[in-house]
């Protein structure tokens, strides 16, 4: 039995892109199915309320007001109150995301509060080009800047249990995603920031790398190269150490049970 | 309205036979998607009427006239339902669907867009693969759990008759503001049920949500006011 024919997202997005990189077939139930997921991970959760609160006092800052940052560590709570309410959150669980996504929130805030950004969740949409060809791939690529700086660099806010380490931010299909739109949007190559929160057991860390502009060589090829296989609907599965935690776990399971022996 | 505007919301369904077999395709629009090409053509109103309350006359078929103003002018369009027409899911409610039918035929006038409409087709109220009709494939059961795509913006808007449930923005603005008011996570959700009028959250409307959240933001207004002249009294 086959995936069914559904009609692909119109547009693109660089966490389609990450997504199909990571699996195809959970990339098919999450896009292109759009099922309701069985379970929504703990790191999404947190990373999502990190954005909300950390997002909404950049947004008062520019609204003129002098938010504390201790409000914006209460939004972050809200946030995790709304997904945990839906989400089958343990209450356990439900107290560790509260007190994270406060450490974190209040961390980055007294690290990068007094950033000058001039404009928050800033959407993008421009075209995907063949970088052998220059051919206009039929889909688009759309999204939202985290944070804008005045300067006109692109902070990604990320938060990660880990350390990227010595990563090249190059060959990271959302970073350079955003600096190829940035590029194109603006005219002008601009630099990319991402403000890595990362939770280890006793402290909160941030890291930042930079990507320079005229570094996406590799994203060219891989994006356009991806965008391909979803066109031609390809979607196998991926297996590996993932799926334990995958969202589409049971979905993706029930997939050829019906298969005649 | 550019083409490729309105070619955004166009989705293209396969028609199977019994046997899974491709026995042609068919484009349509989704009831979003005009809705959303309205709005840009500044829809003024929407009016509806029941012409034909359903029977066992008239063999259970409601009937439904909508109106539809927008600045180019007034469109009229009229959509029937009976359990004959509608998915199973939705025949116990078939004068809304006679209504989103009628509504979805006089946009689709106002708007100039030729393609039916997803809501008008029998076996596709809201999940576009069953139009092809694929129930061997599971993947095809799955997707009658489609969810909506892309960002809810504006929370805070619904149009009368807007038949959406509560977006991801909407629970979370709504928990933003109870908070604000001074819950915890002990009273958080019953809070924001009580405002929707609601047992579970997931069964509110978009609608219902965004009265909410004017309620509660006139709730929230209401109580800095007062914190104000509180302080201000205390200042003087």
């Amino acid at each position: 039995m086959g995936l069914a024919v559904l009609d692909l997202p119109h547009n693109t997005s660089a966490s389609q892109l990450q997504g199909y990189a990571r699996c195809p077939r959970a990339f098919w139930f999450r896009w292109v199915a759009r099922l309701q997921p069985e379970r929504r991970p703990l790191p999404l959760l947190l990373g999502s309320a990190v954005h909300g609160g950390v997002g909404w006092y950049f947004e008062q800052r520019l609204a003129g007001r002098l938010p504390d940052i201790e409000e914006a560590v209460q939004i972050a709570r809200a946030d995790v109150a709304a997904d945990a309410n839906g989400g089958n959150v343990s209450l356990t669980e439900w107290d560790e995301l509260e007190a994270d996504a406060g450490r974190l929130v209040r961390h980055y805030l007294e690290q990068a509060g007094d950033a000058a950004v001039s404009s928050v969740e800033q959407a993008f949409d421009v075209p995907l080009f063949d970088p052998e060809t220059g051919e206009t791939l039929p889909r688009r690529l759309r999204g939202y800047f985290d944070l804008r700086t005045e300067n006109g660099a692109v902070i990604e806010l990320k938060t990660a249990a880990r350390g990227w380490g010595e990563i090249d931010p190059s060959r990271h299909l959302q970073l350079a995603s955003y600096s190829f739109a940035a590029e194109q949007a603006g005219g002008r190559s601009v630099a990319i920031e991402a403000h890595v929160l990362v939770k280890t057991r006793r402290e909160v860390r941030l890291d930042r790398y930079e990507l320079k502009p005229g570094q996406y060589g590799w994203w060219r090829q891989s994006a356009a190269d991806i965008e391909r296989a979803i066109q031609a609907r390809v979607f196998p599965p991926a297996p590996g150490f993932a799926c334990s935690g995958c969202e589409y776990r049971q979905a993706c399971d029930r997939m050829g049970r019906t298969e005649r022996p | 309205m550019n083409l490729e505007k309105k070619t955004e919301f166009v989705v293209r369904l396969i028609l199977r036979d019994e046997q899974g077999r491709q026995i042609g395709e068919i484009e349509a629009i989704r009831y979003a998607g005009l809705l959303h090409l309205a709005h840009e053509d500044a829809l003024r109103s929407v009016r509806t009427e029941l012409v034909q309350a359903p029977s066992d006359a008239n063999g259970r078929t409601a009937i439904v006239r909508a109106i539809v103003r927008t600045r180019r002018g007034t469109y009229s369009g009229i959509g029937d339902a009976n359990a004959g027409n509608v998915n199973r899911r939705v025949a116990p409610h078939i004068i809304r669907m006679a209504e989103t039918r009628a509504i979805a035929r006089a946009l689709r006038t106002a708007v100039d867009v030729g393609a039916v409409c997803l809501e008008e087709l029998g076996e596709t109220m809201d999940t576009p693969t069953t139009a092809s009709n694929m129930q061997a494939d599971p993947s095809a059961q799955l997707a009658a759990q489609r969810q909506p795509a892309g960002r809810d913006l504006q929370p805070e808007v619904a149009d009368e008759g807007d038949k959406r449930p509560i977006s991801e923005a909407q629970r979370k603005y709504l928990y933003r503001l109870v908070y604000q008011l001074g819950e915890t996570r002990e009273g958080a959700t019953s809070r924001v049920l009580a405002v929707l009028g609601a047992d579970r959250i997931e069964t509110a409307t978009r609608v219902a949500a965004a009265q909410a959240i004017d309620s509660l933001k006139e709730d929230v207004a209401a109580m800095v006011g007062a914190s104000d002249q509180a302080n201000g009294t205390r200042r003087a």
